[in-house]
C-alpha cells in the first residue's frame, strides 16, 4: 500500500518530476561548469597577468552565487515531489543509497561555503591570489563531486546492479556509472562554455563603449573555446555510455536508437551540426581579426568548415522514414529495432555502420584541427571589439542549441526507462521496479529487494 | 479520485505543456536574475 495516493491534475504525476528536474539540471550543470571555468580563468589571469581573465572569473563567481539558490530550491522541491508521488521508489533508493545522498548533501554545503568565500574575499585577497584561486577550484570540485555522487543514483536507475543493497561497492559501480560521469563531466564544460559565449554575444550587441566591446568580444571567444573544445570529446564519451547501456539494458538501447524514441538522436545530430558548424564558422570569422594575418590558416579553416558541415549532414540522415511516431510523422518502411550493425536499414546512408561512425569521428577530428588552428591564431592575438553582428548571432544560436541539447539528452536518458514494460508502463528502476504501480518484479533487482508491505 | 483523472490532458499535450513550463521557469529565472543584477559590475 503506498504511503500516499496523490494525483496531480492536468499534467499528471509523471510530468511533475521533469518539470522540476529539467530547470534544476539546466541551472545546476551551468553552476558546476561556470564555477570551474571561472576558477581556471582566474588562474589563467594570475599566470598571464591579463585583467579580463580576472574580471570574467569574478563575474562567474557572482553568477554561481545568484543561480545556486534557485538550483538548490528546485532540487529540494523535486525531492519533496519524489517522496510524495513515488514513495516506494524513494524508500528503495534510500535503502540502497542513504550514504550517497548524505555525502551529496555535504558536498552542497562545502560548495556553497567555498563559493561564498571565493566571491566575497576577492578584494581582500587581491595580494594572495594563489590561495584565492584555490577557493574557486575547491568550490568547483565540491560541485563536481556532488555530481559524481548523484550519478550513482542516476546510472543505477537505468542499469541497476543486481548486488544486494548492503553491497555498497557493487551498487555504486553499476554498468553505466563511470561512463555517465565522464559524459556529464565533459558536458558541463561544453554546456557552460556555449552559454558564456551566448551571454557575451548578447552583451556585446548591447554595449557601446570600446573597452566593453573588446571585453565581451574576448568573452565570446573564451566561451566558445571551452564549449566547442569539450563538445569535440562528447561523441566518444556518448558512444562509450551508449555501449554500456546496450550491454546492460538492451531494451532501453533499442528503444532509443531504432525504436519509438529514435527521433531524440536524430534531433541530437541536428543540434551537433548547428553547434559544430556554428563554432567553426565563428572561428573562421575571428581569423579576419588576427593581429598577424594568416591567409593559409584561414583557407584551411574554410576547408574544415566544409568538412564539418558535410560530416554533420551525414549524421543527420535517419535510418528510416519512421521519424516521430508519437505525432504521426512516419513514412515508408520501419527499421527492425534488432537490426545488426552490418545489415542495411531502409535508408542505407542512415546506417550506424559505417556512416554514423565516419560522421562522428570525422566531425571530432576536423573540429580538433579547426580549433588547433584557431588557438594558434589566438596565441598571436586578435584585434578585439571588431567582430560582426552576425558572428554574435551565431554564438547566441549555439547557446540556445546547447540548452535544447541538454534537454534532449536528459529526456533520452530518463525516457529510456519507458522501454520493456508494456505500452503504457515503464520502469522507475530498470527491470526492477515498475513505473505506474511501483511493483518490484525481481529480475533486475537486488537479490533481496525490500518491498513495502 | 475519478474527477482528478478526468482533469488530465492527453499525453502529447501534457508533454508540450511541460516543455513550455520548463522553458518559462528556466527562462524566467535567468531573466529575473539578469534584472536583479542590472547595472552592477559584470
Amino acid at each position: 500500500m503506498p504511503v500516499g495516493d496523490v494525483q496531480i491534475p492536468v499534467i499528471g504525476n509523471d510530468m511533475v518530476i521533469p518539470l522540476l528536474v529539467v530547470p534544476h539540471i539546466l541551472i545546476a550543470a551551468f553552476v558546476i561548469g561556470i564555477n570551474l571555468i571561472g576558477a581556471f580563468s582566474e588562474l589563467t589571469g594570475v599566470i598571464t597577468k591579463k585583467a579580463h581573465y580576472d574580471r570574467f572569473a569574478r563575474a562567474s563567481a557572482r553568477f554561481t552565487l545568484l543561480l545556486f539558490a534557485v538550483g538548490s530550491a528546485l532540487a529540494f522541491t523535486f525531492l519533496l515531489s519524489l517522496i510524495t508521488l513515488y514513495p516506494i521508489f524513494f524508500s528503495q533508493l534510500m535503502n540502497i543509497f542513504f550514504w550517497v545522498f548524505l555525502a551529496e548533501a555535504f558536498m552542497f554545503v562545502g560548495e556553497v561555503i567555498m563559493v561564498y568565500a571565493w566571491y566575497h574575499s576577492w578584494d581582500r585577497m587581491a595580494y594572495r591570489k594563489n590561495l584565492h584561486v584555490v577557493f574557486g577550484l575547491v568550490g568547483g570540485l565540491f560541485g563536481l563531486t556532488q555530481m559524481i555522487f548523484i550519478d550513482v543514483v542516476a546510472s543505477y536507475m537505468l542499469t541497476p546492479s543486481t548486488a544486494q543493497a548492503t553491497n555498497v561497492g557493487w551498487t555504486f559501480f553499476n554498468p553505466t556509472y563511470i561512463t555517465l560521469n565522464l559524459h556529464r563531466f565533459v558536458g558541463n564544460f561544453s554546456y557552460a562554455g556555449f552559454l558564456i559565449a551566448g551571454w557575451a554575444a548578447w552583451r556585446y550587441l548591447r554595449v557601446t563603449r570600446e573597452e566593453e566591446r573588446e571585453y565581451y568580444d574576448w568573452m565570446g571567444h573564451w566561451g566558445i573555446v571551452w564549449g566547442f573544445g569539450f563538445l569535440l570529446l562528447q561523441p566518444f564519451m556518448g558512444y562509450g555510455y551508449m555501449t554500456e547501456i546496450k550491454a546492460a539494458s538492451p531494451g532501453a538501447f533499442e528503444y532509443l536508437m531504432l525504436g519509438p524514441k529514435s527521433w531524440l538522436f536524430n534531433l541530437l545530430t541536428i543540434e551537433i551540426l548547428v553547434m559544430a558548424a556554428g563554432s567553426v564558422l565563428y572561428c573562421l570569422h575571428k581569423l579576419n581579426f588576427a593581429v598577424k594575418p594568416m591567409p593559409r590558416l584561414r583557407k584551411a579553416t574554410m576547408g574544415a568548415l566544409g568538412l564539418t558541415t558535410l560530416f554533420g549532414l551525414l549524421n543527420t540522415i535517419p535510418a528510416d522514414g519512421y521519424l516521430v511516431p508519437q505525432i504521426g510523422l512516419v513514412f515508408g518502411e520501419r527499421v527492425d529495432p534488432n537490426i545488426s550493425l552490418a545489415a542495411r536499414p531502409p535508408i542505407s546512408l542512415g546506417a550506424m555502420y559505417p556512416w554514423k561512425y565516419i560522421g562522428l569521428i570525422g566531425i571530432a577530428l576536423v573540429g580538433v584541427f579547426a580549433l588547433s588552428l584557431y588557438l594558434k591564431a589566438a596565441a598571436t592575438g586578435f584585434h578585439w571589439g571588431r567582430a560582426s553582428r552576425w558572428s554574435q548571432y551565431l554564438l547566441i544560436t549555439t547557446a540556445v542549441t546547447v540548452v535544447f541539447t541538454m534537454m534532449t539528452m536528459g529526456y533520452a536518458r530518463e525516457t529510456a526507462r519507458r522501454a520493456g514494460n508494456g505500452k503504457d508502463d515503464g520502469w522507475l528502476i530498470y527491470s526492477c521496479l515498475t513505473l505506474q504501480e511501483q511493483k518490484f518484479v525481481g529480475k533486475g533487482c537486488p537479490e533481496q529487494p525490500r518491498e513495502t508491505p | 479520485m475519478g474527477s482528478w483523472e478526468l482533469a488530465l490532458l492527453p499525453p502529447l499535450l501534457r508533454f508540450f505543456l511541460t516543455l513550455f513550463l520548463i522553458l518559462i521557469i528556466t527562462g524566467g529565472t535567468v531573466l529575473l536574475l539578469y534584472w536583479i543584477g542590472w547595472g552592477e559590475e559584470e
